[in-house]
């Protein structure tokens, strides 16, 4: 297993990018003008790729894959099951022409990626060789508050997110404990909750800085005290804090129990969660949860701010943890 | 404290029957709360059998009481009797949604043929760690424990090291813990080869996964005989209990359901299984074994009400004599209309039913005109026979009931919602909660509750407050349909307002419903449907998972019937636990098709199992 460092990106202006340089990018072109907002302000990348969803082409899909062409993405449609070996690929072939300078640097805005193309970028990317130096921001825009959707119809899957991701435990009579993100989309997580029996489950409740979007949350999940016995509130825009708390939580759960994270909510959960159960591997799943509602496409504005995770397979030199206001000195750590 | 309803928006399965599962408690604890139903009685009788029934039924629970440390830690004077019947050691081999997953998912990565190769062993190796860890169990367990064997630390190394042998483990080992730890790093080892595998590709890794020359059966029987000899039980058979099989890899649950065929002198096996499975079940196959006579199939569901009624009380009342209330159920909750012998001690209509006949008469055109027509006039009853009063006014008296009470309130879909005092009453609430065990102790928690806070306040014993009652079931009705909508569902989104489950069953739940208490009034309303052939897959797979939660009740129309295998010509109802929102005379009444309940629904959706977009989770 290669190791992992971590280190947080702290909160800025999304303006304050563009000085940020990277070898490659990869992003998604999605409906919401979020989908672009990250790509807008960083300078444009030796290479891009930015895969457009082939479904729910409106709102302003054109304009985000015009913007991404201009600033030279590659942007190639392909269905999800053909993304994760393109996606490979792609990325091994920058991996190998960084061989000569020793360091490849990766972005990944998150902001409008589903969790399974997430999943599979944190896979391939964890797992490329040490031989070269691969440090990744993991970017995320935060979005302007909206009203929560209407209550889902039905949920259409429940499972893991990636063969990958699906986890290993060898004992069947080990006790299962969920660890479910919220999200404001209401009795969602109960309903997974309810589903997955699982034997013990913990609840993390996103707070924003719209105290609208808290009320939303709350309202949504009120249920959810019927299935978790510890409701633990998270910061959107403080990811690192996240990420450690569910690397603490995890040390202790996985020792008696099988964890099995549930990311609702804000994509800066998924990646939290997958990150750790990268780190654990193969004791930790991630699973992902399809409802009917969300598929309505939703009119979402980035709120003009970043934040995220830098994730390196070698220690941070000085530079990489002060070098601009970007990066977030307060923690890092690594495990094997 | 109990929930209010009145917030209901979001109430959930948890807030009114709880978090309880007994697949996470020792058997031991479940034996504290126990009530054996007739069906723990035929299951424990030597032999393969087929335990099947929708969440919350107790199939876990019943499979455990069957394990030496139930028997054990069960209190009750029926004990005795099972420590008579259950002379076998029966081995709890559980399974998950999780566990399932993952190694499907596995499976996924190593290609049809190795993920076959791979579901099997792993299950051989946990079944297997299985029966060793209950042997182990017998050992150290007291004398006076259910089938404690006494067997000496030699031959229990003994036992070990031949079976290690025999099962090809890499290393020897001198004990059952040991026997029990190398099955597990044989486990944890096969994740690694697999991982070998997939970063050489090299098929010679897969060629080396542990487990996958053990044949399950002969390997089980290795150890019992070993087992059984050092412990001077040459005759001791051993019963292989496999819980919820529908979560096993199809190529294990054909494994399981060939051994039904029950050829081995040392084993049976006990299987419990969803009312359905959502691969091809080889049930009822000949070649596989065929019920009644290979196993005997245990259906733990009522398709009429007062077949729960005598497990459902005394569930109640163990619940309020371990609260040390004085009262028994009937006290509690006071009588219902829906009891079966209601009104029947005075032989006829007692004076408040005579008054709701009375009310729907002057309301209800169709219900006046039928009095008329059987000439019937209700300040004189006398004039009729026993058997007419039985046929005419007493065997409808249900229907006359529900549509006095919800009659003309109801409009379609925009229904003003009445709470449902019709219901209240313990004869009521045992039928709404379908002798599901994981309903009735939820909801008897609250209503117990409730009890004792009104009897604290009150003082003296006096039934539960009817409207306490009706919030209660109110409560637990809608979060049931909440619950509904949660299940996931194959079922595209375009379309699952209509035809995912929760959608399915307002098709079918509503017709049905207008039947009692809209049009013309009719004595005897359907209340039970049939599936008939050429139904659109997606319906089919949304009746499943109604059946699956327990919304939809199987009534088989000869033993040994199962629900299991195609839908087609079978009989249901709606569980009665939906009758707030679908009001229903709580019986099965005529049967109707499906097809004529749909017949206002366009079903000629082009394709239910549209290939699945990304557009998931954005």
């Amino acid at each position: 297993m290669n190791p992992l460092y971590v280190t947080g990106v702290s909160t800025r202006e999304i303006k304050e990018l563009e000085d940020r340089t990277y070898d490659i990018v990869i992003a998604a072109v999605g409906y919401e003008p979020r989908s672009r907002a990250i790509a807008e302000h960083l300078p444009m990348p030796e290479h891009g790729l930015a895969i457009p969803f082939l479904d729910q082409q409106e709102h302003a899909f054109k304009e985000n894959k015009e913007l991404f062409e201009k600033r030279g993405y590659n942007t190639p449609e392909l269905s999800h099951d053909e993304q994760p070996e393109f996606v490979r690929q792609w990325v091994l072939e920058r991996w190998r022409a960084a061989q000569l300078v020793g360091e490849l640097r990766i972005a990944v805005d998150i902001s409008s990626m589903t969790r399974r193309r997430m999943a599979t970028l944190v896979e391939v990317i964890s797992s490329l060789d040490p031989a070269v130096r691969v440090l990744t921001d993991y970017l995320y825009t935060p979005q302007i508050y909206r009203e929560p959707p209407p209550e889902p119809l039905a949920t259409l899957t429940i499972g893991p997110v990636t063969p990958e991701f699906a986890g290993w435990t060898p004992d069947l009579d080990t006790p299962t404990c969920a660890v479910v993100g919220l999200g404001y989309e209401a009795n969602t997580a109960a309903g997974a909750a309810e589903f997955l029996d699982a034997d013990r489950a913990i609840a993390y409740a996103p707070r924003g800085r719209d105290p609208r979007f808290r009320a939303d949350v709350d309202r949504a999940n009120e249920s959810i005290s019927d299935y978790a016995s510890v409701i633990k509130a998270y910061e959107i825009e403080d990811p690192l804090g996240l990420l450690l708390d569910l690397d603490r939580l995890a040390a202790g759960v996985t020792r008696h129990s099988r964890l099995l994270f549930v990311p609702l909510g804000p994509k800066i959960f998924a990646l939290c969660s997958l990150l750790v159960a990268r780190l654990y591997r193969p004791r930790i799943a991630v699973w992902r949860v399809r409802n009917s509602e969300l598929r309505a496409p939703q009119y979402i504005e980035s709120a003009g701010r970043v934040c995220g995770l830098r994730a390196s397979n070698a220690p941070f030199a000085g530079e990489d943890h002060d070098r601009s206001e970007v990066l977030s000195a307060s923690s890092s750590y690594a495990a094997a | 404290m109990s929930p209010q309803p009145d917030t209901e928006t979001h109430a959930t399965l948890g807030s009114y029957f709880g978090r309880y599962n007994a697949r996470g408690e020792r058997a031991a604890q479940v034996a504290k709360e126990f009530v054996a139903s007739e069906h723990y009685w035929e299951l424990a009788r030597p032999g393969n059998h087929l335990l099947y029934g929708p969440r919350g039924s107790g199939k876990t629970t019943l499979l455990k009481m069957l394990q030496p440390e139930g028997i054990s830690g069960w209190q009750a004077a029926e004990a005795k009797r099972a420590r008579e019947i259950v002379d076998y050691c029966s081995v709890l081999v559980p399974t998950d949604r999780p566990w399932s997953e993952q190694i499907g998912e596995l499976g996924k990565r190593v290609g049809p043929e190795g993920s076959d190769r791979l579901s099997i062993a792993a299950f051989t190796l946990n079944l297997l760690r299985e029966i060793v860890a209950a042997g182990d169990r017998r050992i150290r367990a007291d004398s006076d424990h259910h089938l404690s064997a006494s067997i000496s630390r030699d031959a229990e190394d003994a036992i070990a090291r031949e079976t290690g042998e025999q099962w090809g483990l890499p290393r020897p080992v001198a004990s059952l813990k040991m026997l029990r730890t190398a099955l597990r790093s044989e486990l944890n080892r096969m994740y690694r080869v697999v991982d070998d595998y997939l970063a050489t590709s090299d098929l010679e890794h897969l060629a080396r996964l542990p487990g996958r020359s053990l044949e399950l059966e002969s390997a089980a029987v290795t150890f019992i005989e070993l087992f059984n000899e050092a412990a001077g039980e040459q005759d001791r058979r051993w019963a292989l209990m496999i819980d919820e099989l529908e979560l096993a890899a199809p190529p294990v649950a054909a494994r399981v359901e060939t051994m039904m065929r029950g050829h081995s002198e040392l084993l049976m096996v006990k299987v419990s299984l969803a009312p359905y499975t959502e691969g091809e079940t080889r049930f009822n196959d000949p070649r596989y074994g065929m019920a009644g006579h290979d196993y005997t199939p245990i259906m733990l569901t009522y398709p009429n009400k007062d077949g729960a009624l005598e497990f459902s009380r005394e569930l109640i009342a163990r619940a309020a004599q371990q609260r040390e209330l004085t009262e028994g159920p009937e006290e509690i909750f006071g009588d219902s209309v829906f009891d079966s012998d209601y009104a029947e001690e005075a032989g006829e209509l007692d004076y408040p039913l005579l008054l709701t006949y009375r009310r729907l008469a002057e309301r209800d055109p169709s219900f006046a005109e039928y009095l008329r027509e059987k000439e019937i006039d209700l300040d004189d009853l006398e004039q009729l026979s026993s058997e007419q009063r039985s046929a005419w006014l007493r065997k409808p008296r249900s229907v006359v009931v529900v549509r006095e009470f919800y009659g003309f309130d109801v409009r379609g879909r925009g229904r003003s919602r009445k709470r449902p005092t019709v219901y209240t009453g313990l004869g009521g609430i045992i039928a709404m909660l379908e002798g599901n065990a994981r309903w009735l102790k939820g909801i008897t928690d609250h209503m117990l509750d409730a009890y004792q806070e009104q009897k604290d306040k009150q003082g003296g014993p006096k039934e539960l407050d009817r409207a306490t009652q009706a919030r209660l079931l109110d409560g637990a009705s809608e979060a049931f349909l909440n619950y509904l909508r949660m299940i996931p569902s194959p079922v595209p989104p375009e379309i699952s307002a209509r035809f995912g489950p929760r959608g399915i069953l307002e098709h079918i739940a509503d017709p049905l419903s207008e039947m009692v208490v809209a049009g013309t009034f009719r004595p005897d309303p359907p209340g039970t449907f049939n599936v008939p052939p050429g139904l659109d897959e997606g319906i089919l797979a949304s009746l499943r998972l109604l059946i699956h939660a327990g919304a939809i009740v199987h009534v088989p129309r000869e033993e040994n019937e199962t629900v299991l295998g195609p839908l087609e010509g079978k009989r249901f109802r709606i569980a009665y636990l939906v009758a707030p929102s679908f009001p229903s005379p709580l019986r099965l009444g005529k049967e109707i098709s499906l097809a004529s309940l749909l017949a206002a629904v366009d079903v000629s959706q082009p394709d239910l199992f549209a290939e699945e977009e990304e557009a998931e989770d954005r």
